[in-house]
């Protein structure tokens, strides 16, 4: 499975809205992809007071 | 739209009055004027701000929320109360703007040519980053823009985006990715071109 597909799962990863299985196997790939680590960290830092207010 | 009608929507006392949304929609349904006041006073603001983000523009965003409580007015004693009065109203506005948006398609007027927002001399922290939120919407996609602010502003799962949007809920997942990752990336351009700016 490429990182595209798992870059889509990321924000529904942070919501906690991923079903348990994908849950689990995008975990797996995290521990594995620098990249997508850094996406996920970059998405996390998004929940900006601007849209969040 | 009347204000003076209205008892003081602020007080706690007056909302307890009233109970829950459901139940305010149920007094309207019964044909309490105040009800629908009630309703009003409750969403107006919230749904402009939803329409206003969705369009750019204040005036169309007046435009829309009025057509959403008409809608809402008309098609109450549709509304099942399974899901949360908000996410029903959100959907409508939703809808609303991403209508208005596609004729302005055929119109060939893009988004976003409407005015500024006039921003004071000096805003403050919070003024400023609301109106650099609302330049960054205006460029992303309606469709992107409309995820977002129905997670962020209307607070809706990923279930109601993908019932109000008639999207797969995979869809909405991935949208919501690239929504967000879209936001930061024209948010950062944002700021580096302003820094660059003397």
């Amino acid at each position: 499975m490429t990182c595209r597909v798992h870059e889509d799962e990321l924000s529904a990863y942070l919501d906690g809205e991923l079903p348990a299985a994908r849950r689990a196997r995008l975990e797996a790939h995290l521990r594995v992809c620098p990249h997508c680590q850094g996406e996920l960290q970059e998405l996390s830092g998004i929940s900006a007071p601007p849209l969040s207010s | 739209m009347e204000e003076a009608v209205r008892p003081n929507p602020a007080s706690a006392d007056h909302r307890l009055a009233w109970g829950n949304d459901a139940e305010v929609a149920r007094a309207c349904l019964r044909g309490e004027p105040e009800a629908f006041q009630e309703l009003l006073s409750r969403y107006r603001k919230p749904t402009l701000s939803l329409a206003y983000q969705m369009l750019g523009n204040g005036e169309d965003a007046e435009d829309v929320a009025q057509e959403a409580f008409v809608r809402v007015f008309q098609s109450l004693g549709g509304f099942r109360g399974q899901a949360a009065f908000s996410t029903w109203l959100y959907r409508i506005v939703t809808n609303l703007c991403l209508g208005r948006i596609r004729s302005r398609k055929h119109a060939c007027v893009p988004l976003g040519d409407g005015p500024e927002p006039e921003a004071p001399e000096t805003p403050s922290r919070q003024v400023a980053e609301a109106l650099v939120t609302h330049q960054v919407l205006a460029k992303m996609s309606p469709e992107l823009r409309a995820v977002l602010l129905l997670r962020e502003q209307g607070e809706l799962s990923y279930q109601e985006i993908a019932a109000s949007l008639a999207l797969p809920l995979g869809t909405v997942r991935s949208r919501l990715s690239k929504a967000r990752a879209c936001f930061r990336e024209i948010w950062s351009e944002f700021l580096l071109s302003r820094e660059a700016t003397p």
